[in-house]
């Protein structure tokens, strides 16, 4: 806690005037002549009280002694115990830009457009949560010296040869990137850290702890050397940018030939070090939503005013909301289109196929987001054989773990895929020839069906792995749909209400579908409730 | 959906999803194979369909119930399949007349067909009688069990093809029911009503739509849901707009390093690609001979 020297009361960072300001005698000071530390030695760490949330584990600092009494990170409403104690004191901080009342407004400009989100998200009294929070970066300097060579060729005909005139442009590189800064906190999801990206490094000021006056801070766990790569692959972007537009088109002869090599040849002609690596605080606004076992968050960039946040929807509101839909897509209809019955249950059929595809792909996002492989830093505490090593050279792309899925199903998807096509290119000049559009045979019927019964069975056993025990997907009702209206199509009855039957079971049974991929689209735009058990305590940057 | 005994059921649903997989796997086999041996045995419906329609001309003129003084229009009754009595025929004939203000009508019935759909034959049929000329055609088809309205000329510019789906649509049950004169008075009644301007029930059009509307809102919302949630990654350039960026290649030298020489003659482009014999004909069926026109249809 600061204290005012004119009359000893509170100050905090003022955002609007960048100063420290006291609320009592509205005296305004410079940051660094308030900071409390002048012996040079200590100037290492820096004094915080730590408080730890006693559901979910999570560490925050703040330069306040006054009780946290709600978490951040999974959204509970408890006294989070605190503790004095001192933390590596980070190089750089980037002050808060944005004021808690601009980032409000950003946020509800936001969640306007989510015209079925819940309507907690947006109550005045819980956009009033947001909370300023210094995130640790990593700041990486990253160099690129030496010579470097390009190929480039023209070619001409003489006769029955054919000529190739190679060249090389050389010169040396001299380039240098400082600034390029990854989030340093495991607690801090990778895709909502780049989806507020950039920091303005460049407006980088020297660290000293009175800016975290009226914040909060989190801690840096996550390895330093986790984000090289990621560094380094930006730096070679750019450089192979400024030499595709710059360097190659100034050069008198090099513009008037072709350049052989492609983008990542280039880049591996680049040699890029990490020359340093910074520790900075960089400022961000947290909001978090919890419900039940899954917890949103909103995060406004303190220095930009970028926003992301992870909007869930209200199962509720969507109904409503394609149920007034229909109206005008039903009037399109009338005017444009008259579908007979069998054509209307293949239709249904074919979206019951399509909402399979689409869950099984939100499942597979689901389990990436939830074993932490869509996050580096997350992945990389986690993990003691990460290799972050990697030759620049040789590797553009991380390689993660992948979704093991039965071979069995795989070699049948395979062969039958092969086997329906072969049937398909057969059935098209009938179904030319017979201008009957939507009247497929039975072998389309069956293919459908068993197209169906392999996603369904790849989602249980995703769903297996998710949950820890058998679940029942939620694409077995549009399987059921396929199936009747496979059953209905084969058997041709003639009378139109088996059809008619069969569309509105069909079309019962996608919905159920439907509103299962809703409520595992609500799992996708939310985080499981963070557990801070991979947290080792201390400082994980000493040398 | 969460179930006890979890190692049970996921069990049970293997073997439910193997016996499953394999049924299906043995009934397509079966059915490709039907599908194949189908196709060997479809009959040559161009030569048949001279041999058909020839037949009628001979009792062109005994067909011919009604011709319009003042339009020339004509009322056709063909009952081969002998579905109708004296007197339906004759109340059915009344109620053709009107038609034949706007074009030609027919009423056919067949015992035998030996084209490939019901469709192929009105069509066959009606250029036979009506050439190009505004008609309507209501077929009976107890071969195929299948009823079809075919119009052309100026006819077909109401009673379209969705429309002529409705009329089927509405009235296939009394076919189904074995009211063959219901069936066609009605069928005719209905074109009457859309020729002179009014509108007819359309209950199969309407229930379609409405089934068709709530599932594309429902995935036409999940789109717009996916699409507005999606959080955008910024790309390299944007990341670097940040940082401290020093850029230099100094020293360049264009240097030349060596020639390569490669054996291709060029290609001899005499004739081009040769065209091979006469264009193939599309075979018998379908759309042969006339041109426009179009239908509907329903079984019963």
């Amino acid at each position: 806690m600061y204290q005012c020297p004119n009359c000893g009361g509170n100050i905090k960072f003022d955002i609007a005037s960048q100063k420290m300001a006291c609320a009592n005698c509205n005296s305004y000071f410079d940051p660094y002549d308030i900071s409390k530390e002048t012996d040079a030695e200590e100037n290492t760490y820096f004094d915080v009280t730590e408080f730890t949330c006693p559901q979910c584990g999570g560490r925050i600092l703040s330069t306040e002694n006054t009780a946290a009494n709600f978490c951040s990170y999974c959204g509970a409403s408890t006294i989070l115990s605190g503790r004095l104690t001192k933390e590596k004191r980070p190089g750089y901080i980037i002050p808060f830009k944005m004021t808690k009342q601009d980032c409000k407004e950003a946020y509800k400009k936001r969640v306007k457009n989510a015209i079925f989100a819940p309507k907690e998200l947006k109550d005045p009294e819980f956009i009033d949560g947001f909370r300023g929070i210094y995130m640790p970066y990593w700041v990486y300097h990253v160099t690129q010296k030496g010579m470097s060579g390009f190929r480039f060729s023209r070619s001409h005909r003489k006769g029955d040869y054919i000529y190739t005139d190679n060249y090389e442009l050389s010169g040396y590189n001299n380039s240098s990137y400082k600034g390029l800064s990854f989030d340093a906190s495991s607690s801090f999801d990778d895709t909502l850290s780049q989806a507020i990206a950039p920091f303005d490094a460049k407006n980088m000021n020297t660290f000293t702890p009175s800016f975290l006056s009226g914040f909060y801070a989190d801690t840096a766990d996550v390895p330093k050397n986790t984000y090289e790569y990621d560094a380094k692959s930006i730096a070679e972007d750019a450089s192979v940018d400024y030499i595709k537009n710059s360097v190659i088109p100034d050069s008198k002869e090099a513009h008037r030939y072709n350049l052989d090599d492609s983008d990542s040849q280039i880049a591996s002609h680049l040699d890029s070090h990490i020359e340093e690596t910074d520790c900075a605080m960089f400022p961000v606004w947290f909001l978090s939503y919890r419900k039940k076992d899954r917890v949103a968050y909103a995060t406004i960039n303190g220095q930009t005013g970028k926003i992301a946040a992870d909007l869930p929807v209200s199962i509720g509101k969507f109904i409503t909301g394609s149920l007034l839909l229909t109206i005008p897509i039903f009037l399109f209809l009338n005017i444009f289109f008259t579908f007979r019955p069998t054509t209307t249950l293949t239709l249904v059929a074919f979206i019951a196929l399509i909402s399979m595809i689409l869950y099984g792909i939100e499942l597979k996002e689901i389990k990436k987001r939830d074993e932490g492989l869509d996050d580096i830093g997350k992945y990389a505490i986690c993990n003691d054989n990460f290799d972050n090593k990697q030759p620049v050279k040789n590797k553009r792309k991380r390689s993660f773990k992948k979704v093991n899925n039965s071979k069995f199903f795989s070699i049948f998807t395979a062969f039958f895929i092969v086997f329906i096509t072969f049937n398909v290119m057969s059935m098209t000049a009938a179904l030319m020839s017979s201008l009957l559009l939507f009247n497929f045979g039975p072998i389309f019927w069956i293919a459908m069906i068993i197209i169906g019964i392999v996603l369904v069975r790849t989602h249980e056993k995703t769903l297996k792995t998710l949950k820890n025990k058998f679940v029942i997907p939620g694409s077995l009702p549009s399987l059921a749909a396929i199936i009747i209206a496979a059953v209905i199509s084969i058997l041709k009855p003639v009378s139109d209400l088996f059809y008619y039957g069969g569309c509105i079971g069909a079309m019962i049974a996608v919905v159920f579908s439907l509103i299962s991929l809703i409520n595992y689209y609500n799992m996708l735009a939310t985080r499981k409730l963070p557990e801070f058990d991979n947290y080792n305590g201390g400082d994980d940057d000493a040398d | 959906m969460q179930i006890k005994n979890s190692s049970l059921y996921s069990r049970f649903f293997k073997v439910v999803y193997t016996c499953i997989f394999c049924l299906t796997m043995l009934f397509s086999v079966f059915l490709f194979s039907l599908n194949a041996s189908a196709a060997d045995n479809t009959p040559n419906t161009e030569a048949t369909t001279s041999a058909d329609t020839k037949s009628n001309d001979s009792s062109v003129s005994g067909n011919i119930y009604y011709t319009n003084p003042e339009t020339g229009y004509v009322v056709r009754i063909e009952d081969d399949a002998a579905l109708l009595t004296d007197y339906e025929r004759t109340q059915l004939a009344d109620l053709m007349k009107d038609i034949t203000q706007y074009g030609n009508v027919a009423f056919k019935s067949i015992l035998t067909n030996s084209y490939s759909t019901t469709d192929d034959y009105a069509y066959a049929y009606y250029a036979q009688i009506f050439q190009k000329n505004s008609g309507t055609v209501f077929l009976i088809d107890m071969a195929k069990r299948k009823i079809w309205i075919h119009s052309n000329g100026e006819i077909y510019k109401t009673i379209t093809e969705s429309y002529a789906d409705t009329i089927t649509d509405n009235i296939y049950t009394y076919a189904s029911k074995k009211e063959y004169y219901n069936c066609a008075s009605k069928a005719f009644e209905q074109e009457l009503a859309l020729l002179k301007g009014s509108k007819i029930r359309q209950p199969m059009k309407y229930t379609s739509n409405i089934l068709l509307a709530l599932i594309i809102a429902l995935f036409a919302n999940y789109g717009i849901v996916r699409l507005l949630t999606k959080q955008k990654k910024p790309k390299s350039k944007q990341l670097i707009s940040g940082a401290f960026v020093h850029q230099a290649f100094n020293g360049t030298q264009f240097q030349f390093i060596n020639q390569t020489r490669v054996y291709s003659p060029p290609s001899s482009s005499s004739g081009g690609s040769s065209s091979g014999g006469g264009s193939s004909s599309s075979g018998g069926g379908g759309s042969s001979g006339g041109g426009g026109g179009g239908g509907g249809g329903h079984s019963f």
